[in-house]
């Protein structure tokens, strides 16, 4: 295998944009009308990602230590689309069409080779895992039934799920969620709770004007309302080796991963003292603050600090959480590096907070955030 | 080859026989004291077979060449129409089943974008209407704190428990009831003056419901009724009969909004639940803390602070 040439290949191809896609999912379509059931109405979000894991595997095709775990991972996420092994195939043959017909004069034999054993090398390791997934008993999702829904503001609803299965995940990672009313369409959502007893998961759904998922999970879904999870995904978790104290920065429901993270540290013989900064736009949007100062009366070693943005009647903190999270370590600069920092909330607001604290002196190591905020819608 | 060896029926393995074949078959003879059959007889025969056999086979080749030349002249019609060949009319079945995906993306995104602007619409006149509240409210308590100070101020200085000396109006004194019922009165008048806006309110939207209803029947239902918050009629409004209890699913304390009726059955009532078109959190009245240093907690609508009904941990 040629990594240098299939990059180049399929940047030619690339140049054509969503219409590669297009090409791709019609040919697929076409030629096995069966498979369009598993995918939703509207396209337009698949053929971007399409694209960009494409992209993704053709860039790391020459690091196979990276490539290999992300296809499995891929390989094992799409047990729970329904895909099996014998769709390899067909979705082989579609893309070799596609690189074809937008590869031009430049498709030859010898290209045409190229791509098919590269494909063949992917999908083995895709469905090898899959399949190896498979005899672990590993479920490909997991159906779960709200039990409990509560409205916090106009567009905040955190909903009490109960997987039928135990479902395994480490406190900060997140988990797709597709419901009866949008199917096909999975979000992301962060648990917003250690693993319980009972198996029990809370997720804080923020409605996002516009979009397809969030509106149905904040406003249709009820108690009774049937879902189902993906395998837990994300590394936004505590790291319980690091003997530093640890700074949770939490812009909206980007609150739910720390929320879990925090009660992971509460799990430990030995917690570390962890600080909470919770901001929102306006004291209203702090849907969960009673909670968490609830957590932080029971445990000695929980503070919080509730911030606002835009609420100059709020008696907490004014400003950004990037700057209340900066006042928190500068308040004792000798102290700064003796923190982890776990940030999650809005793609601006996390990258602004990261920036903040580095600025202020936090080591980059020693910051830790995750670019998806729970939507992707 | 046949042509090569003659033919021996006895040694026949199956191959498929010419019509020379057949004609230059060779039998053995029977040995002697057995019956024979007459070679001139099985000789004309064959010849017979023979003659069949090859009418048989030309007939086959002029068919086969019918069968080309109709063949050809079919795609030689179809390549001059569409003047594509097998390949590309794959190509076209592709972008046609691209343009009907495109255009079903396109209204998908469409209806998602008109939703988004209701919503942020939505959400600019939520934020105006608190901002204006909370004005309102502020010159609201001025206007009574000012009202109970001049009454205070009018209780006879002889008394011992006048103002003291900072001009507070010490607690337990006559000025403090004058105060406070002064207080009270003003908040009075303005909360009935509000009650009635509010009431005015609701019988604007259940007009403009009405009448929603009454243009959705006699037109299309392209944007449904324009009622004010969101749009659907709502069957909790419809006055239950007396005595037959109302389904439990639209018997909920806070039933009283369209959001509410508009969700489906089996609702746990017991959670705080969406109420009115203003606010997501029940009515948008403002607590009032009586009392001098009475304050309106602005701030607070939507924040729960009683025990919220999940646990955590």
């Amino acid at each position: 295998l040629d990594p240098q040439r299939l990059r180049e290949s399929f940047a030619h191809v690339a140049a054509h944009g969503d219409e590669v896609a297009l090409f791709f999912y019609s040919h697929l379509f076409l030629n096995h009308p069966e498979l369009r059931d598993m995918f939703p109405i509207s396209m337009a979000v698949q053929r971007d990602r399409l694209l960009s894991a494409l992209g993704h595997i053709v860039a790391e095709a020459a690091d196979t230590e990276r490539l290999v775990p992300f296809l499995q991972g891929l390989g094992r996420d799409h047990r729970k689309f329904g895909t099996i092994a014998a769709h390899y195939p067909a979705v082989g043959d579609s893309l070799l069409s596609t690189l074809a017909y937008f590869s031009g004069d430049a498709w030859t034999p010898d290209l045409a080779q190229e791509w098919t054993q590269a494909y063949e090398l992917i999908a083995e390791v895709m469905s090898n895992a899959a399949g190896e997934a498979e005899q672990d008993e590993q479920p490909a999702w997991w159906d779960a039934v709200v039990i409990g829904q509560e409205r916090r503001t106009m567009d905040i609803t955190v909903l009490k799920v109960s997987p039928t299965r135990p479902l395994p995940f480490v406190p900060g990672q997140s988990v797709a969620v597709e419901c009866r009313m949008r199917p096909r369409l999975w979000r992301y959502y962060s648990p917003a709770n250690a693993p319980r007893e009972d198996g029990t998961i809370d997720f804080h759904i923020r409605l996002i004007d516009g979009g397809a998922v969030s509106p149905a999970l904040a406003r249709l879904a009820g108690v009774g309302t049937r879902l189902r999870l993906g395998s837990p995904v994300g590394t936004l978790t505590l790291d319980t080796t690091s003997p530093r104290d640890v700074l949770l920065a939490a812009g909206g429901t980007g609150l739910a991963p720390l929320k879990a993270i925090a009660a992971h540290a509460a799990a430990l013989p030995n917690p570390p003292r962890v600080h909470l900064v919770f901001g929102a736009r306006r004291a209203a949007d702090l849907y969960d603050l009673a909670a968490v100062e609830k957590l932080a009366a029971r445990w000695p070693w929980l503070t919080v600090t509730a911030v606002t943005s835009h609420d100059p009647g709020f008696d907490g903190e004014q400003g950004s959480v990037a700057d209340a999270a900066a006042r928190f370590l500068l308040r004792d600069p000798r102290m700064i590096t003796h923190y982890d920092a776990y940030i999650c909330g809005s793609p601006d607001m996390a990258a602004a907070t990261a920036g903040r604290l580095e600025q202020v002196g936090l080591p980059r190591e020693q910051v830790f955030t995750e670019d998806f905020g729970g939507s992707g819608e | 080859m046949y042509s090569t060896n003659p033919y021996s029926p006895a040694a026949s393995n199956g191959d498929p026989m010419s019509p020379q074949d057949i004609r230059g078959a060779i039998f053995s003879t029977t040995r002697r004291g057995r019956r024979g059959v007459d070679e001139n007889e099985v000789r004309e025969f064959c010849d017979k077979i023979a003659d069949q056999m090859t009418q048989a086979l030309n007939q086959r080749t002029a068919l086969e060449a019918e069968v080309r030349r109709l063949r050809d002249r079919v795609l030689g019609v179809r390549g001059e129409t569409a003047g594509a060949a097998p390949d590309e009319a794959q190509a076209q079945a592709v972008n046609v089943l691209t343009m009907a995906q495109r255009t079903a993306d396109r209204y998908v995104a469409d209806a998602q974008d008109y939703s988004r602007e209701l919503a942020q619409d939505a959400h600019l006149r939520h934020d105006e209407i608190l901002r204006e509240a909370q004005v309102r409210a502020s010159i609201i308590l001025d206007e009574a704190h000012a009202a109970a100070q001049a009454a205070a101020d009018m209780v006879p200085a002889s008394r011992e428990t006048g103002l003291s000396g900072d001009g507070t109006v010490p607690p337990g004194s006559d000025a403090e009831l004058a105060y406070l019922r002064a207080f009270s009165q003003v908040c009075r008048t303005h909360l009935r003056a509000y009650l009635d806006s509010l009431s005015k309110s609701i019988e604007e939207w259940e007009r403009a419901e009405q009448q929603g209803l009454a243009s959705a029947r006699t037109s299309a239902p392209a944007h449904g009724a324009p009622a004010p918050a969101h749009g659907a009629p709502a069957p909790a409004h419809a006055p239950a009969p007396v005595h037959a209890p109302a389904p439990a699913r639209d018997a909920g304390p806070v039933g009283v909004g369209p959001g509410h009726a508009a969700r489906g059955a089996g609702q746990d009532t017991s959670f705080r639940d969406a109420a009115g078109p203003g606010s997501g959190d029940g009515p948008m009245v403002p607590r009032y803390a009586t009392g001098p240093q009475g304050m309106v907690r602005t701030g607070d609508f939507g924040t729960d602070v009683g025990s919220p009904p999940m646990s955590d941990g």
